[in-house]
């Protein structure tokens, strides 16, 4: 289950952060997943309360975000955003899009105490 | 616990979870809110850029073939094998995780494989490939052939330290799956269009799928090949020991130790 290994690392820079930003717990942690990066959010979940366990963020709330790629229609031109694979430029209808831009799977906000 | 990266303590063990934590937005407040932005695949590119370094040191080519189930993967390994198991070392890691009947058909061969237990994962990562290189060792100046789990679309977002990354294609899957995938095609070496003895009877155009595949990469030129009929086999072949040549040329034999 690769979650678990993605959740490890996540727990790990939590606590590398802890000391540059002088936090002593973690309330909540925003994950902001591309639409490419196939993560399943129970696994992720699941996988996250083991990795966090004893640690710094034990309890906290994993919050999963969508963030849509920018994209440009290699067709029109149109730049714009796309929610996930395969979609239509809304422009001029075609697929042939080129991705810009993919959050891929990153930390984002962190709420601490 | 595991020697490679500390994995696998509490893979078994019993703890609660909460399926539904991640739709409680905001679920707690007061606290003070900072911005990280650190990217989680960094652990991945981290162990693929370890394997890299084997396979380097070793002169090895990596392949990492990645395709939809049933597009013809294990039946060109075990074509490839045969044609080329009496001059180059190989071996073969297995993760297509349907059962143990890929590596017994490549196992067939001759050439040494290992099936990876992939679970319910939809793709390899460059973790379980460190761990299948302890059990099989990357044949020295060879070439290490890595069958994906039978997937068009997370496989492309895993490296695993390959040196060549080939995307297959059967002509029965329709022209347009570049377009619909384009992130595998993206990062391909080379795209081979596989079952090309079917083409007569399919509505597949070469033409269209090579200009989806240029727009995504330019300069992947697709190769129709077919393991049936040993059509585009020769070009193949000849693209693959190019590959090894290459890689075999970086090979560093490890200094014996002076006391
Ligand atoms: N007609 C034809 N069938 C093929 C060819 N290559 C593979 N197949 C068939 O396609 C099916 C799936 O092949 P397999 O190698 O197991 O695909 P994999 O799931 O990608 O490993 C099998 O029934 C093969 O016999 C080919 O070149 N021509
Ligand atoms: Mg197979
Ligand atoms: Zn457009
Ligand atoms: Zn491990
Ligand atoms: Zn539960
Ligand atoms: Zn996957």
């Amino acid at each position: 289950m690769h979650e678990l290994s993605l959740c490890r690392t996540l727990v790990g820079i939590l606590e590398t952060q802890a000391g540059r930003h002088h936090y002593r717990r973690v309330r909540r942690v925003e994950l902001r997943v591309g639409p490419q990066a196939m993560v399943e959010p129970g696994a992720m979940v699941f996988s996250f309360g083991v990795a966090s366990r004893g640690t710094l963020a034990e309890g906290a709330v994993l919050e999963i975000r969508p963030v849509p790629a920018r994209v440009v229609c290699l067709d029109c031109t149109q730049e714009g955003e796309a929610e996930k694979l395969a979609e239509a430029c809304p422009v001029c209808g075609s697929y042939r899009l080129l991705w810009e831009e993919d959050a891929g799977l990153r930390l984002g906000e962190i709420e601490v105490d | 616990m595991c020697a490679t990266c500390g994995c696998g303590g509490e893979e078994g063990a019993k703890h609660e979870h909460h399926p539904h934590a991640w739709q409680h937005r905001h679920g707690t407040e007061g606290g003070r809110v900072i911005d990280l932005e650190a990217d989680l695949l960094e652990a991945n590119a981290a162990f693929a850029r370890r394997n890299r370094e084997i396979f380097r040191r070793s002169g090895v080519l990596a392949v990492n073939i990645i395709s939809s189930p049933g597009s013809g993967k294990t039946t060109l390994l075990v074509r490839t094998l045969e044609a080329l198991r009496d001059r180059i070392p190989m071996a073969v890691i297995e993760g297509d995780q349907q059962s143990e009947l890929d590596a017994e058909r490549i196992r067939a061969t001759g050439v040494p494989a290992l099936q990876i237990q992939t679970g319910k994962s939809c793709h390899l990562d460059a973790h379980a490939v460190a761990h299948a290189l302890e059990e099989l060792p990357a044949p020295e100046q060879g070439i290490l052939w890595i069958e994906n789990v039978g997937n068009l679309i997370c496989p492309a977002l895993f490296d695993l330290g390959e040196g060549k990354r080939v995307v297959i294609l059967s002509v029965t899957e329709g022209e347009d799956k570049p377009r619909k995938y384009p992130e595998a095609f993206h990062g391909a070496d080379l795209l081979l269009l596989s079952k090309a003895d079917l083409l007569p009877y399919v509505d597949f155009s070469v033409e269209q799928c090579a200009d989806f595949a240029h727009r995504l990469r330019p300069g992947l030129e697709p190769l129709l090949l077919s393991a049936k009929t040993g059509k585009g086999m020769e070009e193949w072949l000849r693209w693959v020991e190019e590959g090894w040549l290459r890689a075999k040329a970086s090979y560093r034999p490890e200094k014996p130790v002076v006391a």
